[in-house]
């Protein structure tokens, strides 16, 4: 009876031991050992808060127009960040901003993401013709100069939020898909896909039940260093006039707005170029820091 | 005594090409023979040991068998029905009846997925438990049937040795009450320690169960060890067939006396003559002439370079392809 007694101990003291060191090797604790990765989420979780709680944080109304006031410098008048062209407040509009930029950032790589990971899969999984119909639309797509693309897509959608996540998601799909393609190329020739198919798993089980969770990790990192490149995308529509429009405010249309008063009133370029600079370098350290964490091989 | 025996899967000239692309542009692709018209029966509840060095196509012959090759030619009756024509339900049907353990039993497992969810997922895809709860009672059943600790059902490949990620392999090809096991080198990759443990699994679940194997395997000890029958592969082509106490005592094939005579003495003592082939085994991609083993074969004769011997049968069984013993 107490051997059996210890036997159970030992086995539970296993147990307790092997849960130990699952829960080291957790992605999330390994993230949290990573100083460069927590930088990036601090950052990025500060700009995800200050998103949510504008109205919060600020009572100002951001397209409120005081023409008294116009191109005030920061600090003056109770202007944290000082005012644009129109007296309009420029802390408000940064704040309110930073919602259009990162939803639409997220939303466009998620938009991305989903059409991208769909096509790769396919493209992977079927090969041969099926394949090369959808890469060489992928590669036409690509062809295109991305700044090409989204203008004739606003020309054609017309500008808006969701028109310009529309735009984004569309010009990121090929590289979403390449990405996932070349992973399910490796996995699809794995033993256990072959041990898979000895048992009948279909194909769609196949695809969404063994070689999804084994791709996902490379997808992850792609898409947090996605939502970097999505942010400065939508930066550049909105300077070239073509994503937000006006009086909505978003960090680029914001940046365009200072392009007209560098000289007079550089303070307008310059906070909302430093948002999205330090918006995309946090995203940017957490991509990498992710990366480190789920694919260690991958580490130069 | 042969005769009375049932048999289940009735190989004949299953060939396997695999086209090698062109290198540079406008080139004919060339061919490589992986197995090259093999014909072999196997019988219910024997085991049929495949011996033959690295790249002589015998696991490209086991994957063939199992469909995860299409094969070029040849037919493979399982049952009496060709399995290259079934589709669809009879397909599926098939799958139960006939499973494989791969030889890496570090990639055989998805890595994303626990013990209990790998061994019960052909359940789930055959439909066979739908009850939850009669499926983990059922996946627990298995897992104590290969020796596994039952309280090890929650954890990922990762978590377990070599030769416990292999009795996730066998418990999972066990899952479907299969009538044909392929084994494909499922100990080459293990300690020798826990190869006889695992080896000792296959035994006594052959016994409990009465499944037929076919065993893939580089390891003359192991093959001594597990089969009834043993194939020596060449080339592609089966040399030698025959029951595996004869074949150690009496090979005949030039090229089986220079295999078993590789096998070192068990004691320092035993002066033994050993026959070296010289020679490397020669590449299979072109089209072959002749026996494959002509250029390495001591007794090798003018007819040898030019007809391919096939497989003869030399009484009790034992069959060979050597013009050695023919008789015309």
């Amino acid at each position: 009876m107490s051997a059996q007694n210890t036997e159970a101990l030992g086995a539970k003291a296993h147990e307790e031991m092997l849960k130990k060191e699952r829960r080291a090797n957790n992605v999330w604790n390994k993230l949290k050992r990573n100083k460069t990765a927590m930088i990036g989420l601090v950052i990025v979780l500060f700009m995800v808060i200050i998103a949510i709680f504008a109205p919060v944080i600020t009572s100002v109304d951001p397209d409120e127009i005081h023409p008294l006031d116009t191109f005030l410098t920061p600090g003056q008048n109770g202007h944290i960040f000082g005012t644009d062209e129109f007296g309009r407040d420029l802390f408000a509009r940064i704040l309110y901003g930073s919602r259009v930029s990162i939803i639409v950032a997220v939303g466009g790589t998620i938009v991305a993401g989903i059409i991208g990971i769909l096509l790769g899969l396919i493209a992977g999984y079927m090969g041969g013709f099926v394949d090369a119909v959808i890469m060489r639309i992928m590669d036409g797509l690509l062809a295109f100069p991305f700044v090409l693309l989204s203008i004739i897509l606003m020309t054609v959608l017309g500008p808006g939020v969701v028109n310009v996540i529309i735009a984004i998601g569309v010009g990121n799909v090929p590289s979403f898909a390449r990405v996932v393609r070349g992973e399910v190329h490796i996995v699809k020739n794995e033993e256990y896909c072959n041990a898979g198919r000895v048992i009948g798993v279909s194909n769609i089980r196949m695809l969404f039940s063994h070689i999804l969770p084994n791709i996902l990790s490379p997808v992850i990192v792609y898409a947090t260093l996605g939502v970097a490149g999505a942010i400065i995308s939508e930066a550049a529509l909105s300077f070239l006039g073509l994503g937000i429009s006006t009086p909505t405010s978003s960090w680029g249309s914001i940046l365009r707005q200072g392009k007209d008063c560098l000289n007079t009133a550089p303070h307008v370029a310059m906070i909302s170029g430093l948002f999205i600079l330090v918006t995309v370098l946090g995203f940017n350290l957490l991509g990498d820091g992710i990366r480190d964490v789920l694919d260690p091989k991958m580490k130069k | 005594m042969k005769d009375e025996k049932k048999v289940l899967m009735k190989v004949r000239n299953l060939t396997k090409e695999f086209k090698i692309k062109a290198s540079k542009f406008g080139e004919q692709p060339q061919i490589l023979h992986a197995v090259n018209d093999v014909s072999v029966d196997i019988y219910e509840g024997e085991t049929l040991g495949i011996i033959g060095e690295s790249g002589c196509g015998k696991s490209t012959f086991g994957k063939t068998l199992i469909q995860l090759h299409k094969a070029t030619s040849g037919s493979v009756e399982y049952n009496g029905r060709d399995i290259f024509s079934l589709q669809g339900k009879e397909l599926k049907d098939l799958k139960r009846d006939i499973q494989m353990v791969f030889q890496d039993p570090y990639s055989s497992l998805d890595p994303r997925k626990t013990a209990a969810k790998i061994i019960a997922e052909p359940l789930v895809v055959h439909k066979l438990e739908p009850d939850k709860k009669k499926r983990d009672d059922k996946v627990l059943g298995l897992m104590r049937e290969v020796g596994l600790d039952v309280q090890h059902v929650n954890r990922f490949p990762h978590e377990f040795s070599g030769g416990q990620r292999q009795r996730i392999n066998v418990a999972r090809a066990l899952a479907l009450n299969p009538k044909l096991i392929i084994c494909d080198e499922p100990v080459s990759a293990l300690d020798v320690s826990i190869q006889a443990q695992v080896l000792n699994l296959f035994n006594r679940l052959q016994k409990e169960y009465n499944l037929t194997y076919v065993f893939i395997s580089h390891d003359l000890g192991v093959i001594k060890h597990v089969s009834d029958r043993i194939a020596i592969m060449y080339l592609g082509r089966i040399v030698e067939l025959c029951d595996a106490d004869k074949l150690y005592d009496n090979p005949l094939h030039p090229y089986t006396k220079a295999l078993l005579s590789a096998i070192p003495t068990e004691s320092p003592f035993v002066k033994k003559e050993r026959i070296v082939l010289k020679g490397d085994i020669p590449s299979p991609i072109g089209e072959q002439i002749g026996c494959p083993l002509a250029g390495r074969c001591p007794q090798c004769m003018e007819r040898c370079r030019k007809e391919t011997p096939k497989l003869m049968n030399q009484g009790e069984g034992h069959q060979v392809a050597c013009f050695l013993y023919d008789e015309k």
